[in-house]
Formats: C-alpha cells, sequence, structure tokens
C-alpha cells in the first residue's frame, strides 16, 4: 500500500500546476447584411455610404488598409438609394462610386421626416429607415483657454447654444490633428478601436436654462494640435444610437456588459440613416490664448 | 445535537475510541436516514459539513459552499467562483445567514473563496425548496451556517497551513462550565508569496456563550472579513505614468442571541439582535486624473422565534423579524480630463424597513401522512410605497413504509432588494438596490414533488425531486446600461420574468469507510424580459442543461483516506459575435469596426469535465497533539473549464478564430492541519 501512496504522491508533485490550451469553438456566422451611414453638411447635400456586414473573422485593420479590397468586396456595387418624403416625392440619389449615393441639390426642410430606401441588386436586398433633418444649432459663442501644465496641453473649450428646447437633443464630436495623422499612416489599425474612448459627447435641452445651454468641456491636447469641433443637433433615435456607441468606448462594459448590437434605423440593416446640419469650429492651438 | 462530523474528524485513536466513535457515526447517519425519509423537509442538503469540507477545492482551501455546488441543484458560476445558482434563480436570490444574520457578500478574491472558515463552522443547512416560514427575502434558496460555540470545559487550539492560506482557531473556557470562547482567524499569505498581486484577505470569527442558567444561554458573535489590493507606484511604460490604485471591500458582522428552553421542554424561544454590513471602496489615479467609488449597505435586525412543542402531534413555530435597511450605493467623485466625463455622484441614499411575522405548524396527521404548514406575512416599508406580500407555505409526506416516502411542497417567496450583475461576470462591486416605488420586489413561485428512498443496512439515502418555479421582477440592467459610474440605477434597470423547471437525482453515503454522493441534474432556466432580446425569451447565464457530480471520499487504512471529485455539465450560454462592420465614427474622426452578435444567450459554450484527487495522511504525537498533511489536485486532467469566448488572430489561417478559456488548469496543493 505504502508503495502505491508514494507513487501516487511523485504523480501529483509531476504535473504540479498547468494551465490547460484553450479549447476552439465554431461561431456560426451570418450572411450579408447592409450597413448604412450618412453625412449632409447642408441642406442641399445628403451622401450615403452603403456595404456590408462581413465574417467576424476577418481583420478589419487588414481590410481598411486595402480601400480596393474594401470598396470592391464590402461596398453594394449594384443598387440604387432613394429619398422619398411626403407622400409621393422621391429623388433618386446619384451613384457617385461603388456603394457611395448623393445629391447637392436637396431642399431639406429642418422637421421633415426623409425615408431613405436601398436597394442591393445583385443579392436582392432591400432596407429602409427614416431620419428628420436637424438644421445647425443657434450658437451664441465658443470660447477656447488653453492651459499647459509641463508636457500636458489642456484646451478648455466653453460654449452657449440659443433657442434649446426641452425635448432636444445635440452631440459634439472633435477630432484633433495629431490623432488624424496618426491614423493615416502606415497601419490604420489605430482607427478601428472598438474600446477607445469615444469622442462624441451629448447634450439635452432639459439642461437648458432660458433656452439657452452653456457647457464646458475639457480636451488634452497636444501644443501643436488643429482641433476641429462638430455641435449639431439631432432627432432622438441617433441621440439613443450615439449613446449607445459611446458605451462601447466604456472598458468596463466591454469586460462585464451583455454585447448587444448598436441599435439602428434600418429595417434589417445596421448602420444608422441621419441627416442633420452641424456648426463646425476650427481651433489652432497655436493662436488659443493661455488661461491667466 | 452530537456531531459525528466532528468525530469522524478525529484521527489517531485508540481501538476502544474508534469503536465508540463508529457507533455514533452510524447513529448520526442513522437519523439522517429517517429524517431523509420521514421529514416533510425537501430540497435540503443533508450532508454533513465533515464530509462537504473534505471536497477537493482550488488551493487546497475546504470551502463548504464550493462544496455545496457539487449538489443537485445547484449551479457553479463561473470556473471557481463562490456564486451560487439555485434552481434557476440568480446568484442574488440566495439567503447566506450566518449565525442567523444575513451576509450580502459571500466571497473573498473576487468570490474565489467563500467567507467561511471551516475550522469555526458547525452546521449548514441548505434549503432549495419547501422553505420554512422562519425564512424568507431571497426567491431561491436559504443557506443557514451556524459557527461553533467553545468549549465550556476544556482548552483547544488548531492551526492550518495550506498553499494558499493559514488558519488557526483557539477556544476554551473563560469561566469553567458558564462562559467559553472561540475566535479563528484566516489570512491569505498571496502578496508574500507572489510580489506582483498586491492581494490579501483575512477574516475573523468569535464567539462567546454565557451558560446563564440550564433553561438560558446568551450567544455574542462577530465577524469581520476584508479584501484588500493595493498598487501603487506602477510604471506604464507606454505613456510613462503612474497608476494607483486601492481596492478595498469588507463584510461586518455582529449578532447576540438569547436562547431559552423551557425545563419541560414544552417550548423554546431565540431573541437575535444584529447588524451587518458590507462597503467597498475603489479609488484610484493615473495621469493627473483620478477617481473614488464607495457604496455600502447595511442592516440593524432583530428577530424573535418560539417553537411550542405542547400541543400532541403539532411543532408550532411563530416569529417575527424587523430589518433596517441602510443603502448608500455608488458614490462617486472624479478628476482629470479623462475621468471628469463621467462626473461626481453623491450616491442615492436609501432607508427602509423590512419585516414580517409567520406562523409554522407540523401536524402528524397519522402514521402515513406529516402536513407542513405555514404562512410568513412580509412588507417593505419605503419612502413612497409600502408592499405587503403573504408568503403561503406548504408541504406534505406519504410515508409508504419505513424506507419509501413521497413529498409534495409549494413556497411563495418575496425578496425586497435586487443585486443587479452584468450577464458576462459577477463582481463583488455589484450593487444591491432596493425594492422602491418604481423597482418591484420580486416573487418566487415555486411547486416540487419528490420521492425518497433509504438503504439502511447500506447508509445510503436516494432521492429524485422535480421543481417548477415561476419568478417575477427579476432585475436586469437595460441593453448598453452604464454598469459602473451610473447614479441613476433605476434608469438603467428593466424588469423581467422567469420560468425554472427540472429534475434531481441524489445518492448519499454518509458512513462507513466510504463516503460520498452521486447527482444528477436535468434543468431548464429561461428569461422573458419585454425590453431584452427584442422581447424574446432567452436562457438564463447559468442555464446548463445537465451536471453530474460524484464526490467519493474513502478511508483507507487507520492513517490514510482519500477522495475524488468528479464533474461534468453542459456548457453555460453565451452571445456570440457573428460579423462585424465598418462605419466612419461620428464627425467623421476614424472608422469604428463594430461587431455583429447572435441574439441574447443564443450559443453555448463546451462541456465540462474535471477530476479531482485528494490524499490525507493522519498523524498523532503523543497523547495530546493530532493532525493531518493534505495532498489535493484540482482538475488532474488539466481540461479547460470553458467560461468565455475570445476572438484570437489565427496565425496560420491569417484570421481570426474563436476559442474558450478557463481559468484553472491543474493545481496542486497541499496543507497541514493541527489539533491540540
Amino acid at each position: 500500500m505504502k508503495n502505491y501512496i508514494i507513487i501516487a504522491v511523485l504523480c501529483t508533485s509531476i504535473i504540479a500546476c498547468r494551465k490547460p490550451a484553450p479549447l476552439d469553438i465554431a461561431v456560426p456566422q451570418t450572411g450579408k447584411t447592409i450597413v448604412v451611414s450618412s453625412v449632409s453638411p447642408n441642406s442641399r447635400t445628403l451622401v450615403i455610404a452603403a456595404g456590408y456586414t462581413f465574417h467576424s473573422m476577418l481583420n478589419a485593420d487588414s481590410i481598411t488598409d486595402n480601400n480596393d479590397a474594401l470598396i470592391r468586396e464590402y461596398m453594394i456595387d449594384s443598387g440604387s438609394a432613394t429619398l422619398s418624403y411626403d407622400e409621393n416625392a422621391e429623388l433618386p440619389l446619384h451613384h457617385v462610386t461603388r456603394g457611395v449615393f448623393a445629391r447637392n441639390d436637396l431642399q431639406l426642410q429642418p422637421g421633415k421626416s426623409y425615408t431613405l430606401t436601398v436597394v442591393d441588386n445583385k443579392n436582392n436586398i432591400i432596407t429602409s429607415g427614416s431620419a428628420i433633418y436637424m438644421s445647425p444649432p443657434v450658437l451664441n459663442y465658443v470660447t477656447p483657454v488653453k492651459a499647459v501644465n509641463g508636457n500636458d496641453t489642456m484646451i478648455q473649450l466653453r460654449f452657449e447654444l440659443d433657442n434649446v428646447q426641452p425635448g432636444e437633443h445635440y452631440y459634439i464630436s472633435y477630432r484633433k490633428s495629431s490623432a488624424m495623422a496618426k491614423a493615416a499612416g502606415s497601419s490604420k489599425k489605430e482607427m478601428i478601436l472598438n474600446f477607445e474612448p469615444k469622442k462624441v459627447l451629448l447634450y439635452t435641452g432639459k439642461d437648458a436654462v432660458n433656452n439657452k445651454l452653456s457647457k464646458t468641456i475639457t480636451l488634452s491636447v497636444k501644443a501643436t494640435d488643429t482641433v476641429d469641433v462638430e455641435i449639431a443637433k439631432i432627432d432622438d433615435g441617433y441621440y439613443k444610437y450615439l449613446d449607445a456607441y459611446i458605451k462601447t468606448g466604456y472598458l468596463v462594459n466591454q469586460l462585464t456588459g451583455e454585447p448587444v448590437n448598436l441599435p439602428s434605423n434600418m429595417s434589417n440593416g445596421y448602420g444608422y440613416f441621419t441627416m442633420h446640419s452641424s456648426k463646425q469650429i476650427k481651433l489652432d492651438m497655436n493662436t488659443v490664448n493661455v488661461a491667466e | 445535537m452530537l456531531s459525528a462530523a466532528d468525530h469522524t474528524d478525529s484521527s489517531a485513536t485508540s481501538k476502544a475510541d474508534r469503536k465508540v466513535l463508529e457507533q455514533v457515526t452510524v447513529s448520526a447517519s442513522s437519523a439522517r436516514m429517517t429524517e431523509h425519509v420521514e421529514t416533510a423537509a425537501m430540497g435540503k442538503s443533508n450532508i454533513p459539513v465533515s464530509m462537504l469540507a473534505k471536497t477537493v477545492s482550488i488551493g487546497g482551501e475546504p470551502d463548504v459552499i464550493k462544496a455545496l455546488q457539487l449538489t443537485p441543484g445547484v449551479k457553479r458560476g463561473t470556473e471557481g467562483n463562490i456564486n451560487m445558482y439555485v434552481r434557476g434563480g440568480g446568484s442574488d436570490e440566495n439567503l447566506v445567514l450566518l449565525d442567523g444574520a444575513p451576509l450580502y457578500n459571500v466571497g473573498h478574491m473576487l468570490g474565489f473563496f467563500s467567507l467561511f472558515n471551516t475550522a469555526s463552522v458547525r452546521d449548514v443547512q441548505m434549503y432549495k425548496s419547501a422553505f420554512p416560514s422562519s425564512y424568507g427575502g431571497r426567491l431561491s434558496s436559504v443557506m443557514d451556517v451556524s459557527t461553533k460555540n467553545g468549549s465550556l470545559t476544556d482548552y483547544k487550539a488548531s492551526a492550518s497551513i495550506s498553499t494558499i492560506a493559514s488558519s488557526a482557531t483557539v477556544q476554551g473556557p473563560v469561566i469553567k462550565d458558564r462562559l467559553s470562547l472561540i475566535a479563528s482567524y484566516r489570512r491569505t499569505y498571496i502578496d508574500k508569496v507572489m510580489k506582483d498581486i498586491p492581494y490579501y484577505f483575512y477574516d475573523v470569527n468569535a464567539k462567546a456563550m454565557l451558560v446563564i442558567n440550564p433553561a438560558n444561554r446568551l450567544y455574542a458573535g462577530v465577524f469581520a472579513g476584508d479584501d484588500i489590493l493595493q498598487i501603487s507606484e506602477q510604471k506604464n511604460p507606454e505613456f510613462d505614468t503612474t497608476l494607483k490604485s486601492n481596492t478595498h471591500l469588507g463584510n461586518k458582522l455582529f449578532t447576540l442571541r438569547w436562547n431559552n428552553i423551557a425545563r419541560d421542554n414544552k417550548y423554546a424561544t431565540d431573541v437575535l439582535l444584529y447588524h451587518t454590513a458590507f462597503r467597498y471602496n475603489i479609488s484610484g489615479s493615473m495621469a493627473g486624473n483620478s477617481l473614488d467609488m464607495r457604496s455600502s449597505i447595511g442592516d440593524l435586525g432583530i428577530k424573535a422565534d418560539t417553537r411550542v412543542y405542547y400541543i400532541p402531534g403539532h411543532k408550532i413555530g411563530i416569529g417575527a423579524a424587523f430589518i433596517h435597511h441602510t443603502f448608500n450605493p455608488n458614490i462617486v467623485s472624479t478628476s482629470g480630463a479623462e475621468l471628469e466625463r463621467f462626473g461626481n455622484s453623491e450616491g442615492v441614499l436609501v432607508r427602509n424597513v423590512e419585516g414580517a411575522v409567520y406562523i409554522n405548524d407540523e401536524y402528524k396527521i397519522n402514521k402515513r401522512w406529516l402536513l407542513q404548514s405555514g404562512l410568513r406575512i412580509s412588507g417593505l416599508a419605503t419612502e413612497s410605497k409600502l408592499y405587503l406580500h403573504p408568503e403561503p407555505r406548504i408541504a406534505a409526506r406519504y410515508l409508504a413504509d419505513e424506507r419509501n416516502s413521497v413529498k409534495l411542497s409549494y413556497a411563495r417567496m418575496v425578496q425586497y432588494m435586487h443585486q443587479v450583475t452584468g450577464s458576462s461576470v459577477t463582481l463583488p462591486t455589484d450593487l444591491w438596490y432596493p425594492a422602491t416605488g418604481k423597482i418591484q420586489p420580486g416573487v418566487s413561485d415555486q411547486w416540487s414533488v419528490g420521492y425518497y428512498h433509504s438503504i439502511p443496512s447500506a447508509e445510503i439515502a436516494l432521492s429524485a425531486e422535480v421543481y417548477y418555479k415561476t419568478l417575477s421582477n427579476v432585475m436586469e440592467y437595460k441593453e448598453g446600461a452604464q454598469l459602473m459610474l451610473n447614479s441613476d440605477f433605476e434608469q438603467d434597470i428593466v424588469s423581467g420574468k422567469g420560468k425554472t423547471y427540472g429534475i434531481e437525482l441524489l445518492a448519499t453515503k454518509t458512513a462507513g469507510r466510504f463516503t460520498g454522493w452521486l447527482g444528477y441534474t436535468l434543468s431548464y432556466a429561461r428569461r422573458y424580459f419585454d425590453s431584452l432580446n427584442n422581447g424574446q425569451p432567452f436562457y438564463a447565464r447559468h442555464d446548463r442543461r445537465h451536471d453530474i457530480s460524484f464526490v467519493g471520499l474513502m478511508d483507507i487504512s487507520k492513517h490514510w483516506s482519500a477522495g475524488t471529485t468528479v464533474v461534468y455539465s453542459t456548457g453555460s450560454p453565451f452571445t456570440g459575435q457573428t460579423g462585424q462592420y465598418v462605419i466612419p465614427a461620428p464627425g467623421f474622426s476614424g472608422f469604428d469596426a463594430m461587431p455583429v452578435y447572435t441574439s441574447r444567450n443564443a450559443m453555448r459554450l463546451s462541456a465540462s469535465f474535471r477530476i479531482d484527487a485528494s490524499l490525507q495522511y493522519k498523524f498523532a504525537i503523543g497523547n495530546k497533539l493530532k493532525g493531518d498533511l493534505q495532498l489535493s489536485v484540482y482538475n488532474i486532467l488539466n481540461r479547460t473549464q470553458p467560461s468565455n469566448v475570445e476572438r484570437v488572430w489565427d496565425e496560420h489561417k491569417k484570421e481570426y478564430k474563436y476559442r474558450q478559456t478557463g481559468l484553472f488548469g491543474t493545481i496542486t496543493a497541499g496543507a497541514i492541519n493541527i489539533n491540540i
């Protein structure tokens, strides 16, 4: 008996502490689904990008590194996009290039609902969604103030919006020239980071006092940066989309939250069809005043 | 009651002693056999603490909760975690009592170890159904842990040194035959052994017992346990910044109990006063940003319970309980450019009072029929609303013969607080939220039926139970909710329903050279939320279709014993990524690759299979010192116990693939226990 016990002890000592190899698991992939994004820089122009979803096993970075491959494989090459409003009015968007449709002779009416229909002839898929056109907000002032602390440069941006109603929604996005230059380098991996803090801030009209919404935001920048700031009024649906989008950048949610698809206003599709024009401010750090 | 468990733990003994102990063990086991068949209790663990403490666990640290996770109907969460999911209920639906007072966080080290130092645990009662009406406040289970009383006659000491923790217990009379004291202390030395992990936990149990006279006793108990993680001066080479963080979680519990037994044994009374509290504080700073998060929950409670035995054929229990709850979740302060946008929160201080009165009667109708009926009327007074709920409980036993019985039961339970967790991971920092005017109390209704059989000659007890349970007002976070730094929790919580059902088979053997149990569970746990998963039903994260557990303990000889655990369970469901798409970021500040997921929990991880083994050598030095050496191997086959899915790059195929990872592989651990 003792011999067996000694052998058992020796065996267990040999195996000690080990880490097992992970197990592969097959996750069935979905078929192609239309993805839509849009931009309307002013009340005359609407640009639509329409592409497809692709397998999650593919490296999105390598796809975007190769623009030709991206356009060839993942943008709609045979299809149409139509903007409709009122009861029967329809405006086909012009086919600019593969997956891109646009028109610059529109007369978008603030507060009016428009429906976008995208048809993919090759795969026989139709998707549609509606959005309300939002005109640019009334901006009373924007005051940037720079603070320098050693190697860190901060910019405080004070602004005030006017004619703000309680049920309205606003967003501010910003992009820094240093970040854009880095992303435009040899690899575009930096551009496709799901977990980085999203550079979007959201506000609601209920925070307004006497129809004026005053806010101050602080951005960490480089001393030589140029910062493009965009302020826009958006509809309720896009506000909820951006709210969910921002949360995808919270690391803690990525680790502990339930994975959910971003909301979409495109039937049987992904992405978001939005129509809003924005106020844009360019800030050159070399010319912004330093706080006293 | 004389515990067979305490005696079977004794090691080197004389032949005469061993004979006596065997008789006591068999006697206790026979009593357990009788109870198994003849009482109306259902869904109740019948396994002694001494057996639970011998099951193999990670790091060789014995743990009664992990052992109970090996019994039918009690599911594990993440590998190694002490969270319990009983009959499809959530991990917050278990009432865990220590000497009658509730604990709100029962885990150390992110939940890998329970608070219960087995050296101080005298008894564990686990109820999954047919709850006596004296228990309430949670939907799915009750785990009632009693600590040991100090000896009134002898001084004793014991110590245990294991791979990750050491503990010591001392006990003895302060005034012989009148006042005794027992105290236990346990601490890990992970921070001392592994300098890269500046973490440790400790816990302290102490209990005094005063024998006022033969009819009256007074007990005073205290428990304190803390988890501490301190990181400082850790350089981040990429950004050349310094990270400092301090995480502190802890429980405190004080109990004072008066026990009175009438001299004619016709009635007995207990009055319990307690204070229990759990709080955490997480602070950190890096690169000019700082964060401080605090939450706490505390109860001040009183409970009175009287059992009356003087009506022939009846055992009547009546009682009342009142608890003053104080919730102080989510006090957050932030500073710095990156963290300021999360804002500050003063938290929402909530105080309310929960109360209950109850009556329970066990009526022996005749030789075959036993009826246990009870009614608990519970309520909660909040600032804006008063809730009142009747909670009927009924259980019946039909005794076919002395070896066979059939039992039925129904129980309604009400829970006036919720601990909402992210569905992927449960954290000790998950917050308890009280029922409010908007957040309704949870309610469960459970029906169960079972067949019970005993084989006295082989000391084997068999049972088969079928259950069906509905849950209403169960809480989940909204999709995409902000789980931390959230100052308005009511906005991010949604309520839904649950339905769980299954069958549990269990065979136990609690006496003889070979002891152990074999259990099988077939179960379903579904959730129904209008605002989640597009209103479609989905499986709960802890839904596992099949679960088989075998625990075997064998006394090989006078000195040697061995044990093994074999566990198989179906994988738990998860939400898989089935595609992705690239879209421009708002404001065209870049591009984002966004994932496309399946519906909620539509996929399932691979099954888990694990074998553990242990070997124990018992020794004695002289007449006073006894001890044992233990060697245990967790996950001896070194198989992955899948707990999550990762998307990783495959260099050969030049594309991503999915793989399942677990937390632990084979872990060999040693321990030495000394008793004086």
